[in-house]
């Protein structure tokens, strides 16, 4: 605990705002990136690491004060104190978890985000600009939500809600080193089954499930006078389409990953989509050779 | 032969050519500042080492946490190209006239391997 | 690395040496020749954990690459790259510069230079790297066609051993001029007391067993002369590599068993009275592109013919330049087991015949091939190229055969 309170101490006021905000946008060199935003992912890391056994705290503060306040009344009432300090540190404690719980960032930052701009920065010119729009609010807020089903009922359970939200929750482009023109974008369609059911027990239960639709969106735009492109077939789960202009040839990947959960998907998928475009790619002048 | 003669990028290679400050006692090759390991104690070259150290919680720190500098990024690129991407090489430098993508045609085992004759080149013989 | 010596000529090979193989005959010949010439030098060849990475012998500093990279390409290059730190400290008082392959030329060629080059083509590796690698990428393939084309271009001379080389070269664009052939040579092999273990009646195969050997051509001719119950074949591989083991398998699927001999790897002290006591040598060179094309010299058609031993091998041009037919032996269609049977059944049915051959043989040896021709030849080549030979003529070609073919340009097609 004292790690993470620590780690959100030393952060910059910059720091601050965007763990409070958990918005970033703009235009960022990917190496002063990493190093704006590695403190705050090793805040998130700690921050998530230290909440469990905070909040086990805290419930054992309140039972303690709980029990401290019965002995002061039984004994002596000079014992007051004590519940009232043990109250007085849950209370602390709770405000202190909450503030954590606000202020943590989805998964997905520190796992897919941080090692594409890691990636990134050694793909693209030193001191070259990338855009970054990157939303880490959960990908249940509110605001995200696109509709609730009607409830409707399937074996084991009473009902059954769906809700569904669209996060589209990182995007960006950047011309990289060899003259390409890479943008992205990744967008989570989230859908919370809240399914209620009876126990054994006779008690009225409710659990929420999630699914979890990740599409990573990559185009890449090769200049013809670097790259010729070759036709090949897509992999399973990716659809590829060739555009041809005039300067450059337009590679559009999509690639779509489940998960039943709402835990970030492999960082290696978007780097997989990225080079689905460029093993298309031949040196200019020795198209369909490489076979 | 001046420069740092390791390459640079991810998706595609480039020359690196940065000023040179040691070669890497694998492979031998002259390398930057950038592209000497510091886990090395700067004796290999980030490749190397990436290939040396490819275990599979390479690149965390003590912590735990992803490091994401340049020991990490190397250890993730040896990773992708292991697991089958060959990348194109855009530079110029005659010794890195050959990419990835050549020299797979010579990592098939399945394929009889060249008149090795003692682990020599095995070619030209009349 | 720190050179111990400033050389003036260098001589870089990417083979294993020394060896057993042909490849490591040609270096120990040729490499001295360049060294006389300019009071010793640098010899940068391929090692292992047995060979000294770094050694000097007299006037004459041996670098070995040792490093033990797997992927051919990867050794190559790697190869090339500790060449080209050599250079940077060789550079400036090197005079000339002798490479056999594209692996050493591209960094002895690419960079800034003072010395002069000399390229010796035994052998393409975009020609016969398909044969190891099947599978090759024709990116990939095309690459190493370029480099070989750029070390071609830019070396000052190009020697190679071979006339169908020569013509093959030239008709890929490399002015005739540019090329002198430089044969290899065998030297008079002595009379031999045969090996305690030898056979009466034999036959042998010697060198490498590539693919384009065809040494399972000679299998199958050897495996329809069953009746011949006395005669043996004697098989002295230069290295039991996988395609060895997979002869030795074909042997026995034919039924031969016991009617081959195998032997690996003898020093020349052990395999010169296998030879010279041989009824027939056998040279049955597939007619593969890598031969017909691209040409060669087989060492060991030479070398039998010094043994005084008839030679039995392939029709094909690169073969015809050392036998003629029916003198000091005879050539039959490649890739035919029957009329390869049929040719040495009948030889060994005419000793005086074979006698005859063996004088042929000798005398063609002595007449034509003797190593100290080639290595004259060599020397000619180098002294055309210091600077004042190379103020008073341009590169002349140094054969002097009777029926040089090439000096007004290409004369054979490439499919």
């Amino acid at each position: 605990m004292f790690e993470a309170l620590k780690a959100r101490r030393s952060l910059s006021p910059k720091q601050r705002r965007l763990l409070e905000t958990k918005q970033l946008a703009g235009e960022y060199e990917p190496g002063a990136l990493v190093a704006l935003l590695k403190p705050i992912a090793e805040y998130d890391r700690l921050s998530d690491k230290a909440r469990t056994p905070m909040g086990c705290t805290t419930g054992a503060l309140f039972v303690l004060a709980f029990v401290l306040l019965i002995v002061s009344a039984n004994v002596s009432v000079y014992l007051l104190p004590l519940p009232l300090a043990a109250l007085g540190a849950g209370i602390a404690l709770l405000v202190t978890v909450l503030k954590m719980k606000k202020l943590d960032l989805s998964n997905n930052f520190r796992q897919v985000a941080m090692p594409l701009f890691a990636v990134l920065r050694e793909d693209m010119e030193p001191g070259a600009t990338m855009n970054v729009r990157l939303d880490l609010s959960p990908p249940t807020a509110k605001e995200k939500k696109t509709g609730t089903g009607k409830p409707y009922v399937v074996p084991g359970y009473r009902k059954v809600v769906d809700t569904t939200y669209v996060d589209p929750w990182f995007g960006g482009g950047a011309r990289l080193a060899d003259g390409s023109v890479l943008q992205w974008t990744v967008t989570d369609d989230v859908v919370a089954s809240e399914r209620t059911k009876r126990t054994a027990r006779g008690k009225i239960k409710t659990k929420t499930k999630h699914r979890k639709l990740t599409t990573i969106a990559v185009d890449v735009a090769l200049p013809k006078k670097e790259y010729a492109v070759a036709a090949m077939p897509a992999d399973e789960g990716e659809k590829v389409k060739v555009k041809d202009g005039e300067k450059r040839t337009s590679l559009h990947v999509e690639k779509r990953v489940k998960t039943k959960s709402l835990d970030p998907i492999d960082p290696g998928a978007v780097f997989d989509a990225i080079a689905e475009g460029y093993r298309r790619a031949r040196p200019a002048g020795a198209e369909g050779s490489a076979s | 032969m001046s420069g740092c003669e390791c390459k640079g990028g991810f998706f595609t290679l480039r020359d690196c050519d940065g000023a040179p400050a040691g070669a890497c006692s694998e492979c031998g090759r002259t390398a930057c500042t950038r592209h000497l390991s510091p886990a090395s104690g700067f004796t290999q070259c980030l490749d190397c080492h990436a290939r040396a150290e490819q275990q599979p919680r390479e690149g965390q720190n003590a912590t735990g946490e992803e490091a994401l500098d340049d020991e990490w990024t190397y250890g993730a690129r040896h990773r992708f190209y292991t697991a089958g991407y060959a990348p194109l090489y855009t530079g110029s430098r005659h010794s890195h006239y050959y990419d990835g993508y050549d020299t797979r045609s010579f990592d098939d085992e399945g394929v009889p391997e060249a008149e090795t004759d003692e682990g020599g080149a095995g070619f030209g013989d009349s | 690395m720190t050179l111990l010596r400033r050389p003036r000529a260098l001589y870089a090979a990417f083979d294993r040496f020394p060896t057993r193989k042909g490849a490591s005959t040609h270096i120990a010949r040729f490499a001295p020749a360049l060294f006389t010439e300019y009071d010793g030098g640098l010899l940068y060849v391929l090692g292992d954990e047995r060979l000294p990475a770094h050694q000097v012998e007299g006037d004459v500093e041996i670098v070995r690459y040792s490093v033990p990279v797997e992927n051919f390409l990867e050794r190559a290059v790697a190869f090339g790259a500790h060449l080209s730190r050599l250079l940077d400290e060789a550079g400036d008082t090197l005079e000339v510069a002798h490479f056999r392959d594209p692996w050493s030329g591209v960094p002895i060629l690419e960079r800034e230079r003072r010395y002069a080059t000399v390229f010796e083509v035994n052998a393409l590796p975009s020609v016969e790297l398909p044969y190891t690698y099947p599978a090759i990428a024709p990116r990939t393939l095309e690459k190493v066609r370029a480099s070989e084309r750029f070390c071609l271009d830019a070396a000052d001379r190009v020697v190679t051993p071979s006339r169908t080389t020569r013509d093959f070269l030239v008709s890929e664009g490399v002015p005739a001029a540019k090329v002198a052939v430089v044969p290899n040579g065998a030297d008079p092999v002595p009379t031999r007391p045969r090996p305690f273990e030898a056979p009466d009646a034999y036959l042998i195969y010697f060198g490498a067993l590539q693919p384009w050997q065809g040494v399972d051509t000679l299998l199958r001719a050897f495996a329809r002369l069953a009746d011949l119950s006395e005669l043996r074949l004697v098989v002295c591989g230069s290295a039991r590599s996988r395609p060895a083991r997979a002869a030795e398998k074909l042997a026995e699927k034919l039924g031969l068993g016991e009617r081959v001999l195998w032997r690996w790897e003898l020093p020349t002290t052990e395999l010169e009275p296998w030879l010279a006591n041989a009824l027939l040598s056998v040279a049955p060179l597939r007619a593969t592109e890598r031969n017909v094309v691209q040409g060669c010299a087989p060492l060991k058609v030479l070398e039998s013919l010094a043994a005084g031993v008839p030679v039995v091998a392939s029709d094909l041009p690169p073969v015809r330049e050392i036998v003629t037919d029916g003198v000091e032996g005879r050539l039959v269609p490649p890739d035919r087991p029957a009329d390869l049977a049929r040719t040495i059944r009948l030889l060994l049915h005419l000793p005086e015949e074979r006698e005859r051959m063996a004088e042929a043989a000798r005398a063609r040896a002595a007449r034509d091939f003797g190593w100290d021709r080639s290595v004259a030849l060599l020397k000619d080549v180098y002294r055309a190229l210091r600077p004042s030979a190379a103020a008073s003529s341009a590169p002349r070609p140094t054969e002097e055969e009777p029926d040089v073919r090439s000096a007004e340009g290409p004369k054979v097609a490439v499919a």
